[in-house]
C-alpha cells in the first residue's frame, strides 16, 4: 500500500507541473492564462468589453432603442463604424427594424417577457485603413423583462438576480423615464402612481454605484403640451422640477460627476401619433428618422474614461498623479486609451503613478488623440485594434460635445481648454 | 400510480406587468416564484413541443418544470375573441405549463396534449381573475393532479426539448462563500507537496471511500452549477469550483477573461460528464457566448478536500 501511496503522489505531482508547466507555457489551444504577466502589456490584445444596460420599467422602450441603436450603426457612415452581431440576432434585429419602418404594418414589439436577461453582443468595427477592418471593442446591451427593475423598485412581483447582478456590473447605466410618463406629469394627466414610478426609478439610480450615470427621456416626440406644442428639454426639466422636488434632488446630487439628461425617440418626429387610446399610430409614408438613439454608445467610451479618473482621483494620494487604485480596478478600455494617448500608468506596491496629474487625463488624452489619428495610417496592422478605439474614441468625444452644446448636462459641461477638477 | 403534476402560468395583464399568475403550492415561497419565473423564459416551438427543464437549488428541491409560449387570444381564456394586448398595444405573451416534483436523472415523464390542456383548464379562471382584477390581483396556487389521467382514447404525447438545468444565482453564491479561501503566496512547490499529501490521504484511504456512501453533490452537479455561473455572469463563482491548485495557478480575473472573453455571461452552457471512479472524473464544457463559435473544455474533476468535487484542470480544445 505504502509503495502505491508513493507512487500515486509522484503521478500527481507529475501531473501538477505538467498542467502549471502548459498554463504558463500559453501554448494556443491549451488552457486557461495566469495573471502575472506585466501589467504595461496585460491590456494588449486581450478583449476590449463595455456593457450597457439601460434600466427602465415595462414599455419604457428599451427593446425599441436597441433595434434603433443597431439600425443607427448598420450602414458605417462617414465614421466607418458598423455594429456587428451573430448571424441570430441580425436577424431578430432586422426583422424588428423591418417592421419598425413598414408604415402600412402596425407593429410594435412584444414587451420582453420574464426569463433570465438576453445580452446582445456586437462587435464595434472600424475601417481602419488598406481596407483594413479592425475591432474597437465589443458592445454588450442587456434586454430583460422591465418588470425586473420595477420589482426591485418596489413593484409587485418577481426579481430576478442575473439582473440585479447585471445592474451591478455594468460599465454604463442609463435610466429610462417613459416619455408619456413625463408628458402625462408635465401636462397635468397623470395618475399619482406615475410620479411615484418616475421616482422609483430615479431611487434605483441613486442605489447604484456607477458614477457616469445618464437619464434618457424616451419617446420625446410625444412630448408636447396640450395645445400640441414641442416642448424643450430645459422646460421639461424645470417643469418636472417643480413637480417633484425629489426629481430636482436627484439631478443636483454631487455624486452624479456628469449626469446628462438625453431625449430620445426611436421613432423621431412625425413618424407616428397617438390615436384616440393614446397607442402610437404610425403615419403612412413618414420616413423613420430616430432621434439621439446612438447615445448609450456614444457616451460610452468617454464615459468610463470619465468614471475611472473620477474614481482614480478619489483614490488620490499625496501628489496629484498618485493614486492607490491597482490595474485590476481599472475598466480594459480604460487602460486601452491612456496606452493610446501615450500616458504611461507605473504600477508600485501602493498603487499607480500616472504620467500627468490626475485630473488632466480626459483633457490630455483628447489632445492627444488628433495626433495619433494623423499618425495611424502608416501604422502597422498590429496596431489596428488601437486605431479602431482611436477613431470610435473621436467619434464619441464630437458627438457628447454636439450633444453638451445643444441639450442638457448637469453640471454645466465644461470648454475645450478647460482643466476640469474631477 | 401516474405522477402528479402542478400547472403554472406567466403572464401580464392590460396594465398589470408580468408576474407568475399561478404557481404549484409547494412552490409558493418568493425564492422558487423568482426562479419560475427565471427559469420559464419566452420559448417558441412547434403546436406539439414543449420545453422541459430542470431546476436545482430550490428550497423544496429540484424539480422539472415541462413549459410553452404562445401569443394568446382572448378565447383562450373566455376573455373574448381578440388578441390580448397590454396598454401600449403590444402582443401579449403567455407561458405556461406543470411542474413536477423530480429531478432530471429520474428521467423525462410521458407527457400528453391531454395533460397540458388539464393545466391550462387549472390556470385558465385565475389569469381571467388577473385580466380583470390587474394590480389587485392576489397570486394562486395550484395543487397537483395525476398526469394521464384526462380521458382521452388517443394520447397524443408531447415532443419535449430538453432546456439546460437552471439554478439560482444565490444558491451558487452560497457555495462560493463556503469554498476555501485561496491562499496567500502560496508556492508551487507547496501547492504540489500539499496536493500529494492529499492524494496519498486518498489513495491510502481507497477503501474506506469506495465503502462509504458519498454524500457530496456529484461531479456533473458541480459543473451544472459551474455553467449557471457562467450564465449568470458570475465568473468568480465559477472559479469558486476550481481545485486551490489551479487557483494558485490562475487568477479569478484571468480565469474570467478565458472563460467569458466576449460578453459579460455565458449564453449557452453545457456540459458532460463521465465518472471514471471514485477519485476522478472527465468532461467537456461548452461555452457559448452568442457572438462567437462556442468554445469547448476539457474539464477533469476530482473530490476537493472540501465535500465537493472540484474542477482540478481546464483546458481548451482546440
Amino acid at each position: 500500500m505504502t509503495m502505491f501511496s508513493v507512487l500515486g503522489a509522484l503521478l500527481f505531482i507529475a501531473c501538477t507541473g505538467w498542467t502549471v508547466g502548459a498554463m504558463l507555457g500559453r501554448k494556443p489551444g491549451s488552457a486557461l492564462v495566469p495573471g502575472r504577466r506585466p501589467r504595461r502589456s496585460a491590456h494588449r490584445g486581450e478583449p476590449r468589453r463595455v456593457d450597457v444596460l439601460m434600466l427602465g420599467f415595462s414599455g419604457s422602450g428599451k427593446t425599441l432603442m436597441l433595434a434603433g441603436l443597431f439600425s443607427r450603426f448598420r450602414f458605417g457612415g462617414a465614421s466607418g463604424i458598423t455594429l456587428y452581431a451573430d448571424d441570430a440576432s441580425e436577424r431578430d434585429l432586422e426583422r424588428i427594424i423591418g417592421r419598425i419602418q413598414d408604415t402600412e404594418d402596425g407593429f410594435l414589439p412584444e414587451a420582453t417577457p420574464p426569463g433570465d436577461p438576453r445580452t446582445w453582443s456586437f462587435g464595434v468595427r472600424v475601417d481602419v485603413a488598406q481596407g483594413r477592418r479592425a475591432d474597437a471593442f465589443t458592445l454588450n446591451y442587456l434586454d430583460y423583462a422591465g418588470e425586473y427593475a420595477a420589482a426591485l423598485a418596489g413593484a409587485e412581483g418577481e426579481t430576478n438576480e442575473a439582473f440585479t447582478a447585471a445592474l451591478r456590473r455594468t460599465d454604463i447605466l442609463m435610466g429610462v423615464l417613459d416619455g408619456d410618463d413625463v408628458r402625462r406629469v408635465l401636462v397635468g394627466d397623470a395618475r399619482p402612481e406615475t410620479l411615484v414610478r418616475i421616482e422609483r426609478l430615479l431611487r434605483l439610480l441613486v442605489r447604484t454605484d456607477q458614477r457616469c450615470v445618464h437619464l434618457v427621456i424616451s419617446k420625446w416626440d410625444t412630448l408636447v403640451d396640450r395645445d400640441g406644442r414641442r416642448l424643450g428639454l430645459d422646460e421639461v426639466v424645470s417643469r418636472l422640477e417643480q413637480a417633484s422636488d425629489n426629481f430636482r434632488d436627484f439631478r443636483l446630487n454631487p455624486r452624479f460627476s456628469t449626469l446628462r439628461i438625453i431625449p430620445v425617440s426611436t421613432f423621431g418626429h412625425g413618424f407616428a401619433k397617438p390615436d384616440a387610446d393614446g397607442r402610437m399610430v404610425k403615419r403612412p409614408g413618414a420616413p423613420w428618422n430616430p432621434l439621439n438613439v446612438d447615445f448609450p454608445f456614444s457616451c460610452a467610451v468617454p464615459d468610463i474614461l470619465t468614471g475611472d479618473v473620477a474614481l482614480m482621483s478619489a483614490h488620490r494620494s499625496g501628489q496629484g498623479n498618485r493614486t492607490t487604485l491597482s490595474p485590476e480596478r481599472l475598466a480594459k478600455v480604460t487602460l486601452a486609451v491612456l496606452d493610446l494617448a501615450g500616458l504611461v500608468l507605473k504600477a508600485s506596491g501602493h498603487g499607480l503613478l500616472v504620467a500627468v496629474p490626475i485630473n488632466a487625463i480626459v483633457e490630455h488624452v483628447r489632445e492627444s488623440l488628433p495626433r495619433w489619428l494623423v499618425r495611424q495610417p502608416a501604422a502597422a496592422p498590429r496596431f489596428d485594434e488601437d486605431a479602431a478605439l482611436a477613431k470610435v474614441l473621436e467619434y464619441c468625444y464630437a458627438r457628447t460635445a454636439a450633444f453638451d452644446e445643444q441639450w442638457y448636462v448637469h453640471p454645466p459641461v465644461r470648454r475645450r481648454g478647460e482643466v476640469s477638477d474631477v | 400510480m401516474s405522477e402528479n403534476a402542478w400547472p403554472f402560468l406567466i403572464g401580464r395583464a392590460r396594465n398589470a406587468g408580468y408576474r407568475v399568475v399561478v404557481v404549484p403550492d409547494f412552490m409558493a415561497d418568493a425564492a422558487s416564484v423568482d426562479a419560475l419565473s427565471g427559469a420559464a423564459r419566452d420559448v417558441r416551438l412547434p403546436a406539439d413541443a414543449a420545453c422541459v427543464r430542470e431546476l436545482h437549488g430550490l428550497p423544496g428541491g429540484a424539480v422539472l418544470v415541462v413549459y410553452r409560449s404562445f401569443t394568446p387570444r382572448g378565447g383562450d381564456y373566455g376573455l373574448g375573441a381578440d388578441e390580448l394586448t397590454d396598454g401600449f398595444g403590444r402582443p401579449i405573451r403567455v407561458t405556461e405549463g406543470v411542474v413536477l416534483r423530480r429531478a432530471a436523472t429520474a428521467g423525462l415523464p410521458p407527457i400528453t396534449v391531454a395533460d397540458l390542456e388539464q393545466a391550462r383548464a387549472a390556470v385558465a379562471g385565475p389569469y381571467r381573475d388577473f385580466w380583470q382584477q390587474e394590480r389587485d390581483y392576489t397570486r394562486r396556487v395550484s395543487a397537483g393532479f395525476p398526469l394521464g389521467a384526462a380521458e382521452d382514447s388517443r394520447p397524443r404525447p408531447v415532443r419535449l426539448e430538453k432546456a439546460e438545468p437552471w439554478g439560482p444565482v444565490q444558491s451558487v453564491r452560497a457555495r462560493v462563500d463556503a469554498a476555501p479561501r485561496r491562499p496567500t503566496r502560496r508556492t508551487l512547490g507547496a501547492s504540489a507537496v500539499a496536493a500529494a499529501v492529499l492524494i496519498t490521504a486518498l489513495v491510502v484511504g481507497r477503501n474506506l471511500i469506495t465503502a462509504t456512501p458519498r454524500s457530496s453533490p456529484p461531479a456533473a452537479s458541480v459543473l451544472g452549477d459551474f455553467c449557471d455561473a457562467l450564465k449568470a455572469g458570475l465568473p468568480e463563482a465559477a472559479y469558486g469550483f476550481t481545485s486551490p491548485q489551479l487557483r494558485d495557478t490562475v487568477s479569478s480575473a484571468a480565469f474570467a477573461r478565458e472563460l467569458l472573453s466576449t460578453a459579460p455571461r455565458a449564453a449557452t452552457c453545457t456540459y458532460a460528464v463521465d465518472v471514471a471512479s471514485v477519485t476522478a472524473a472527465h468532461g467537456t464544457v461548452t461555452v457559448g457566448t452568442g457572438s462567437t463559435p462556442p468554445t469547448a473544455w476539457s474539464v477533469s474533476l476530482a473530490p476537493g478536500p472540501g465535500a465537493s468535487w472540484l474542477i482540478y484542470s481546464l483546458t481548451q480544445v482546440s
